[in-house]
């Protein structure tokens, strides 16, 4: 009698089960090209646009050792973090040096343009603050709320995300990446100091610039 | 509930009885689902009796094997899926 009462009240929830498996294939679906499709276009506007107009600007900004631009859609701002997290995990995440040369920051550690004492500088646009960028007061706006909006990003060697922090965030969790998510959609720069324990690290590099900076 | 769901959990024919039950709801979706397309199906044939024009006929052919075959894909994706996972609890 117990085994029937038992089945009498499990049905309903396998068959609710059963309902959501069978149309399971169509969300997924669904969530590979929600996933997807923003990402490919967010890449080819970064890839294609993004660079050319603000270059200007950001030659502009002082203290600009390695700048890395990417475009936020603001209908994109929730998924924009996984598509960070995306673009540094593969390594396609792309910045202008100073010489304002586009690589990834793969490249910029094998060939020793970046090494422990560097920091990265990401500026986050939306699709509006783009727009903003045609007269000088949006452009001084732009920078201000650079300024007043820096964080910091470590990534162990592998360049992948540890943890991203404000600046005046010091103990940052999990908390500060919330941070930028409620940033996003306007203009974020991202400090990226890169964390490398090892084996990136050029050792001559960092020692003729201390003493370099010594001198 | 949980007390319920533990008792049934520990029997070893419950993967089975899930299984049923699964194919069974399953079975019902796919039934309604393909109802639409053999409405269709039935439709486009008196239709083409009254000499409707072809390029309808032939839209409404097309929604009805689209509609049938995307509940088709669904229904023998559900049914792999949940004899794997079946075959997985007993297994267990």
């Amino acid at each position: 009698m117990a085994i029937i009462h038992a089945l009498l009240a499990t049905t309903p929830k396998l068959a609710q089960e059963a309902a959501k498996a069978y149309f399971e294939p169509l969300l997924k679906l669904s969530a590979f090209f929600r996933k997807t499709y923003p990402l490919h276009r967010a890449v080819n506007r970064h890839n294609k646009n993004s660079y050319i107009g603000l270059s200007k600007l950001i030659g502009e900004m002082k203290d600009k050792d390695f700048m890395v631009l990417w475009s936020v859609a603001d209908e994109d701002k929730e998924r924009t973090m996984p598509i960070f997290h995306y673009l540094l995990e593969t390594q396609n995440i792309q910045f202008l040096n100073k010489h304002t040369k586009i690589c990834s920051i793969r490249e910029a550690l094998l060939s020793r343009q970046l090494d422990q004492q560097d920091t990265l500088r990401i500026v986050f646009l939306s699709r509006y603050s783009q727009a903003l960028l045609d007269t000088d007061d949006e452009k001084n706006d732009l920078s201000n709320f650079v300024k007043n909006n820096t964080l910091r990003v470590l990534l162990d060697k592998d360049c992948k995300l540890r943890y991203a922090s404000s600046v005046d965030y010091v103990d940052a969790s999990g908390a500060s990446l919330d941070k930028i998510k409620e940033l996003l959609g306007k203009v974020i720069e991202l400090k990226l100091r890169l964390f490398l324990e090892h084996n990136f690290v050029n050792k001559d590099v960092l020692r003729d610039r201390s003493h370099k900076s010594s001198a | 509930m949980s007390d319920e769901l533990n008792l049934m959990h520990n029997k070893w024919w419950f993967p089975l009885y899930e299984f049923a039950v699964h194919v069974f709801v399953g079975t019902l979706i796919f039934i309604i689902i393909a109802l639409p397309a053999v409405g269709l199906n039935v439709s486009i044939h008196y239709l083409s009796k009254l000499q409707v024009d072809p390029v309808v006929l032939l839209g409404l052919s097309v929604t009805e094997y689209c509609l049938f075959a995307a509940d088709l894909v669904l229904f023998f994706v559900f049914i792999f899926s949940s004899v794997l996972k079946a075959g997985k609890k007993l297994w267990q």
